[in-house]
């Protein structure tokens, strides 16, 4: 244990709880959101998606294992920090290089632990995901109450910025097919690079930053993957261009989560904010091409609205949420276009949906390529 | 997929008497079964031997027949009751089992029977070792390596290929005799030379050991259109080399990375494909490897089985209920989970909680080393949730009755070291507290490792927990502010063991753990970790911040459950429990059930209004009843467990329902009892009690031997004996009773010859009204739970039978019973005398229940509610007009080297019941229920002590009749023939051959009658048992018995065996 202190858990609707800081120190302002994986903090860490967010656990128990150094799912922790009911003192798993609160308080960020994360979770679910702050500093409820209110909305933020990276990145994929993509970051996971290695001949990781039309031009592909990325797809500014660009040039687009949501809004359909969002590794999706259930790992607050996707008549639904029926996936009517709104790479979470995905993908890219 | 019309009528098997590794997680997943399919609209009917289950009571299904679990009596039933479909897979591997059977008859085929949530082909994938393998194989998952070698050449050739220890196999002998581990190449040799020897057919399993290894289970669910998830992931604290049923679990796993626990995961899919399961649940084992993560497949069941209870009650998620639905065509996504009540069961289930399971043995009842082995021995287990590790795995050891209040044995400190370390390498129920031994001795967490194997992460929580102990024992009372005793109460520690550690009173900590508003919060178990609001109130107790349980403004009851199943307090008592939340349910009295067993029927969300799965220990109870402050609680109906509570609840204030605290003492404590029925004159055994060996002896000198000795207060007949002299008495003493004056011994004259009588009555305060009155079969001096009982009394004289109804009365009027009372009675040439009375339900409830058709419980539960036996004009339960036998089942099979002579230690873990209208019948069905064999014709051998000579002659004379040939050593064989009776001289061990044993071994035997013969020839008489045991022979060790299997013989010559008639309660 680095650190001991005790430190204030703030939620912007008055909720608050004292628990303890076992690793780094301070204040900082966040989005509190609540996940029921019982494992992969460590993927969930270092998912550029949590960038901005505190992420509470359910499974009371976590740091049991460690942090392997081979799970991440980016460079570093980008969530804002973690509470938990109990951190556990000792790492043990064989691949454990360090345990969770060094790792923590080397990148300086909140380890809460010794917290009704039960109480907590009910007040997220009921209130909806919202701003909420940590502090060792003002122990003060009511005056770190008015910090809290004063800080930043997340909603505000274009996050995506903040974790992509500055550069092209090529990966060389699978040789016994041609086909080549782009996949436009917007903090995308390592297990999607991964997957997509797979079933793609390259890859080439374009950044979505000003020069992203650029960075393209000169590029050879035969598709194009939006990514996954943190914070509000509403206020993303510049990519319905590029989207209805490569719609126009017949060019198929596939998308997880953030992308898919971006493709939505460029062609009108609508994005909403959940309640509560989705965020752990048990949802039921429903997959209509072959009446099959998956579960799957889910990570979002917003989600295309079905009543938008019910009322276009270019777009059907092709996976649905079995827990609230929201879109889990929809492809267009008539252009190459796919898209998937859960999380079909896992890392957390179950893997089952991921050959399916990863291969129509890789059809939707395919067809168009004769 | 829609639900399946074609099939109208659907037979589910019940899994039988309990026995070691089939216990009442079967009767919660048959009685789900059934009240699901029921649900559905389907007609059910149910057949199960075992009497003291939920699932047979003749409310819960259709139709429930209480009959042998063969093919001809199911045949019998698929005629009469025009079954379509049979389910076999709530039924553990007895169902399983009759299922193949079936198949194998062709009866399956005969009528057209469908078999649901099974194919064959699967089963024979999952259970074949060859096959098993070889499935895993070709999906390219790895097993243990091992093969089946029938020569000592291929055995030598195989084994240079495998890294050591290596455990060799021999295939058909008992309890795994004759295997063992090896550690090199000498040892190998050895044991393999061994094997192949004592292997009837000469063929072992030589196998590479991953004793050590990380072991996991995972609870998977599939549907017919080929959805699957996993219930839930389980991890062994205990690692490889400790039978599963025997290793303390934990839920979820807790070493896992993502990445590993989604393989695993992955893997299991795979399995359940590739074995094939047609719908439901099963059970996969992994070992890992905890240097490198390697994984081996070890096993699978392709069934619903001991795991799902654990696991539905770790979850909330009714595999057993789903996994019904599934069979008749429902899939997933179809089926509401009813926490929710908004989501489907197509989900798995999160949980923001731990739970731990512990076993519970009995090891002290049969004499052997309580070593833990790959060979499954405990009786019974407990389940507790909590927010981390340790408070769950206090409160575990709270909710064992092992006399513990955490995890605290005292007197550890008195072992040397190498002792300690013995016990740390070597797995037995005390590890665990060995292991916090060691760690107060100063020894690191990597030596515990080395010696147990066992991962760091439970080790270093128990280390917490010695750091934790240190803390409080340095800290004062006076000290103690609520922070500080909060978090103490999160490391799990109960207020008695701060308060040793704090020299104070258990009281005194608990007043001001009130004082300082330091009160448990219950929390939900929801299946979604708060995701969902949650409408099931599941609750356990944890010291956080919210409450999420509150008194609700109704009439409440709580019930207390029995605790862990034990020998002596088993299902029976989960039955009279749920049966008691059924009434005050009918009632409209809001019922609460305590329990922390995970397999059983009283701790399902939907039995109680309200569920705690709780210890049932005075500070937990207490916890719960300060804050839903119910209007009275029942404790008569959970054994002795409950029972030990009443005067601390009087005590404290409690309305006790049913009879009174004062009067339960007259009853339980002796001296208080004899001065009652002095009073009564009513007649007991002379006896009494003795603080020292002195005053033992003088008390037996003074009553003449044999007597009957037993410590006070007790179940199950723990630590009791007959000794016939004064030697014998010192000697039990000293080794058994552990004397002194906090725990005297009774000493009571011991009535040879004579036989029990128990009677289960119901009182109102004031008058009584007897349920049934139940002749053993076995003669007194064998314990009550496992003696063969007849109901009603088939050999009592009438004005014997008035006597014991007159006492019956009298002592219900004295003691003012209000609910149930259990008396025995020994009746001795003319004379009866009381020697026991217990004043709650008794073993027997639910069999007397099913035998009359009267519902006790709910009577009892009318009573203690304050109706009037005249109010409730139930019919007269003496009158039915037909027999039952009730006859104990045991499991010597799990205890090699244990002698099998019934005694005063009660050690049979179940029952069965036969009914007919025929004595003879009756006993016939019960034997073959029981899996005691009578043979039709054949030989039998006689072999009885001097006090039986006489005694046996009419039993030698009717087998004569009945065309038996008859085989006795010297002194019996000499006995028969002065009385004229043919018999074949047969040599004891080492007077020639083939001796007696291997006239057993070879199979010429049919029956064996042997009483024991006293203690210089033990061990003969233990060789003959053990080879009858190992053949399955039956082998009957009294008199009474035998006459009783002559006459169940003579009725098997003559008639055919039919089914009785469904179980019916009678309505009034």
């Amino acid at each position: 244990m680095k650190n001991n202190k005790k430190a204030l858990i703030m939620l912007e609707n008055g909720y608050y709880e004292y628990g303890r800081a076992f690793a780094s120190e301070g204040t900082n302002f966040s989005e509190f959101v609540f996940n029921t994986s019982m494992t992969g903090y460590e993927e969930i860490l270092t998912d550029p998606s949590y960038k901005g967010q505190t992420v509470l656990f359910t499974n009371p128990l976590i740091g049991n294992y460690g942090i392997t150094n081979e799970d991440f799912q980016s460079e570093k922790i980008q969530a804002e920090g973690i509470l938990i009911r109990e951190y556990s003192r000792i790492a043990s798993n064989h691949r454990s290089k360090i345990d969770l609160a060094s790792y923590l308080e080397k990148t300086n960020t909140f380890g809460i632990d010794r917290i009704d994360t039960r109480a907590f979770t009910k007040v997220i679910r009921q209130f909806g995901a919202m701003k909420g702050g940590i502090t060792t500093e003002v122990l003060d409820p009511v005056e770190f109450l008015k910090q809290v209110k004063a800080s930043p909305s997340i909603s505000d933020v274009d996050l995506y910025k903040q974790v992509i990276s500055d550069k092209v990145q090529v990966f060389e994929g699978n040789s016994s097919v041609k086909e080549k993509i782009i996949a436009v970051d917007f903090g995308i996971k390592r297990n999607i690079i991964k997957d997509l290695q797979f079933k793609f001949n390259k890859i080439y990781l374009v950044p979505f930053d000003d020069n992203f039309e650029a960075n393209i031009a000169n590029l050879d592909y035969d598709g194009v993957f939006l990514s996954n990325g943190p914070g509000d797809p509403r206020i993303v500014k510049g990519i319905d261009k590029f989207i209805k660009q490569f719609a126009e040039n017949n060019i198929p687009l596939i998308a997880i989560c953030f992308g898919h949501q971006l493709i939505g809004q460029a062609f009108g359909l609508k994005t909403i904010k959940l309640p509560f969002g989705h965020h752990g590794g048990n949802h039921p999706v429903k997959y209509f091409d072959n009446g099959r259930v998956y579960i799957t790992a889910q990570n979002h607050n917003y989600a295309i609205s079905n009543e938008s996707l019910d009322t276009s008549k270019d777009w059907e639904m092709t996976w649905v949420n079995l827990y609230d029926h929201t879109v889990e996936g929809m492809k267009h009517k008539h252009l190459p276009i796919n898209c998937i709104q859960f999380h079909p790479e896992a890392s957390p979470g179950p893997r089952e949906a991921n050959e399916k995905v990863f291969e129509d993908f890789y059809k939707t890219v395919a067809k168009q390529d004769k | 997929m829609p639900l399946r019309q074609d099939i109208k009528r659907i037979l589910v098997i019940g899994a039988g008497p309990i026995v070691i590794g089939q216990a009442g997680e079967f009767d919660y997943s048959g009685s789900q079964a059934v009240k699901a399919l029921k649900k559905l609209g389907y007609y059910v009917v149910v057949i199960n031997s075992n009497p003291a289950t939920v699932m047979t009571d003749p409310e819960i299904a259709n139709k429930t027949y209480i009959e042998p679990i063969t093919n001809g009596i199911i045949e019998q039933i698929i005629q009469r009751d025009k079954i379509d479909a049979i389910l076999p897979t709530v039924g553990g591997q007895t169902a399983l089992n009759a299922a193949l059977d079936l198949e194998k008859e062709g009866i399956l085929k005969k009528y057209n029977i469908e078999l649901l949530g099974v194919n064959i082909k699967s089963i024979n994938i999952a259970e074949g070792r060859r096959e098993f393998k070889q499935a895993m194989d070709e999906i390219g998952l790895l097993s243990p390596e091992g093969e089946i070698i029938n020569t000592y050449e291929d055995a030598i050739a195989f084994a240079e290929h495998l890294d050591f220890p290596i455990i060799v196999r021999p295939s058909y002998t008992l309890g795994g005799t004759g295997g063992g581990v090896a550690e090199n190449m000498e040892d190998f040799k050895r044991i393999a030379r061994q094997g192949l020897d004592l292997s009837p057919i000469s063929e072992i399993l030589v196998e590479r050991s991953l004793i050590g290894w990380k072991e996991y289970e995972f609870e998977v669910m599939r549907d017919i259109a080929d959805n699957v998830v996993i219930v839930a992931s389980v991890e062994n604290f205990d690692p490889m080399g400790v039978h599963t049923g025997d290793s303390i679990t934990v839920a979820p796993a807790q070493t896992l990375t993502d990445e590993e626990y989604q393989t695993l995961r992955d893997y299991s899919i795979a399995i359940i494909r590739k074995v094939g399961v047609a719908t439901g649940g099963s059970n996969i084992q992994f070992g890992v490897n905890p240097a490198n993560g390697e994984v081996r497949v070890i096993e699978m069941n392709p069934r619903v089985s001991r795991s799902s209870a654990l696991v539905s009650k770790a979850t909330g998620y009714p595999i057993a209920k789903i996994a019904a639905q599934l069979a008749v065509g429902l899939t997933l996504d179809e089926i509401n989970n009813e926490i929710t009540k908004t989501t489907p069961v197509s989900f798995e289930p999160s949980l923001d909680y731990i739970i731990v399971k512990i076993p519970r043995w009995d090891f002290e009842k049969f004499k052997v080393p309580s070593n833990l082995t790959t060979q499954m021995k405990s009786v019974g287990e407990v389940m507790s949730i909590g927010s981390n590790f340790r408070e769950a795995f206090q409160k575990a050891f709270r909710s064992l009755e092992i006399g513990v209040d955490g995890l605290d044995y005292k007197g550890l400190d008195k072992f040397d070291d190498e002792y300690l370390i013995n016990k740390l390498v070597v797995p037995t129920p005390m590890r665990p507290f060995f292991i916090k031994e060691a760690f107060k001795r100063g020894m690191s967490l990597e030596e515990i490792q080395k010696h147990t194997n066992i991962d760091p992460w439970f080790l270093d929580n128990i280390l917490e927990i010695v750091e934790v102990e240190k803390e409080i024992s340095e800290n004062t009372f006076e000290n103690l502010d609520a922070d500080t005793l909060r978090s103490y109460k999160l490391h799990g520690f109960s207020d008695s063991q701060i308060g040793r550690l704090l020299n104070k009173d258990t009281e005194v900590i608990r007043a001001k753990r009130k004082e300082l508003k330091v009160l448990p919060t219950y929390k939900k178990v929801d299946t979604c970790a708060a995701e969902f609001e949650a409408h099931t109130p599941y609750y356990y107790s944890t010291y956080m911040k919210e409450n999420e349980s509150f008194s609700a403004d109704r009439k409440k009851i709580i019930v207390l459950g029995g605790g862990p199943f034990r020998i002596g307090q088993g299902i029976e008592f989960d039955y009279c429990a749920s049966q008691a939340s059924m009434i005050l349910k009918d009632m409209g009295i809001e019922t609460i059930m305590i329990n922390c067993n995970p397999e059983t029927v009283s701790t399902d969300y939907d039995t109680s209004d309200k569920l705690y799965f709780e210890p049932v220990f005075l500070e937990d109870v207490m916890n719960i009843i300060d804050l839903e402050k119910p209007d009275g609680v029942i404790l008569q109906l959970g054994g002795q467990t409950p029972l030990k509570l009443s005067k601390a609840l009087e005590d404290a204030g409690v309305k006790i329902l049913g009879t009174s605290q004062s009067n339960i003492d007259r009853a339980e404590d002796r001296g208080r009892f004899i001065e009652m029925l002095d009073e009564l004159q009513i007649a007991y055994p002379a006896g009494g009690t003795a603080n020292s060996i002195e005053e033992a002896t003088k008390i037996a000198l003074n009553i003449g031997f044999p007597v009957i000795v037993r410590p006070s207060y007790v179940l199950g007949g723990r630590g009791m004996a007959v000794v016939y002299d004064e030697v014998d008495l010192q000697h039990f003493i000293i080794e058994a009773a552990k004397v002194n004056e906090d725990h005297p011994v009774l000493i009571d004259k011991f009535l040879e010859h004579a036989f029990e009588v128990d009677v289960d009555a119901l009182g109102d305060g004031k008058s009584g009204v007897i349920a049934g009155i139940m002749q053993h079969i076995e003669e007194a001096g064998v314990h009550s739970g496992d003696s063969s009982s007849v109901l009603p009394t088939y050999l009592v004289e009438p004005h014997i039978v008035d006597k014991i109804r007159f006492a019956t009365y009298k002592i219900i009027e004295k003691l003012e019973i209000i609910g149930f009372i259990n008396i025995q009675f020994a009746v001795y040439r003319d004379n009866v005398f009381v020697i026991e009375v217990n004043p709650r339900a008794s073993r027997t409830v639910p069999f007397v229940s099913k035998s009359n058709g009267i519902a006790l419980t709910k009577v009892a539960v009318k009573l203690m509610l304050g109706e009037k036996i005249s109010d409730i004009k139930m019919p007269n339960p003496g009158f039915m007009g037909h027999y039952t036998v009730k006859c104990p089942v045991f499991s010597f099979s799990k205890f090699p080297g244990v002698d099998t002579v019934l005694g005063p230690e009660m050690r049979s873990t179940g029952e069965v019941m036969g009914i007919s209208e025929f004595f003879g019948e009756a006993y016939v069905k019960s034997q073959l229920a029981a899996g005691n064999h009578l043979p039709k014709s054949g030989n039998v051998f006689i072999s009885v002590n001097d006090f039986d000579k006489q005694e046996v002659l009419p039993v030698a004379r009717r087998l004569i009749e009945l065309g038996y040939e008859l085989w006795a050593t010297l002194g019996t064989h000499s006995a028969l023939q002065v009385a004229g009776i043919k018999s074949n001289l047969i040599p004891k061990i080492g007077a020639g051959n083939p001796n007696v044993v291997e006239k057993i071994q070879s199979g010429d035997i049919n029956l064996i009658i042997n009483t024991p013969l006293g203690r210089k020839a033990y061990q003969d008489d233990l060789s003959i048992r053990e080879a009858a045991l190992q053949k399955k022979i039956l082998c009957i060790t009294t008199i009474p018995a035998a006459k009783a299997a002559v006459d169940g013989m003579d009725w098997l010559q003559k008639n055919q065996i039919t089914i009785f008639g469904p179980i019916l309660n009678r309505t009034w």
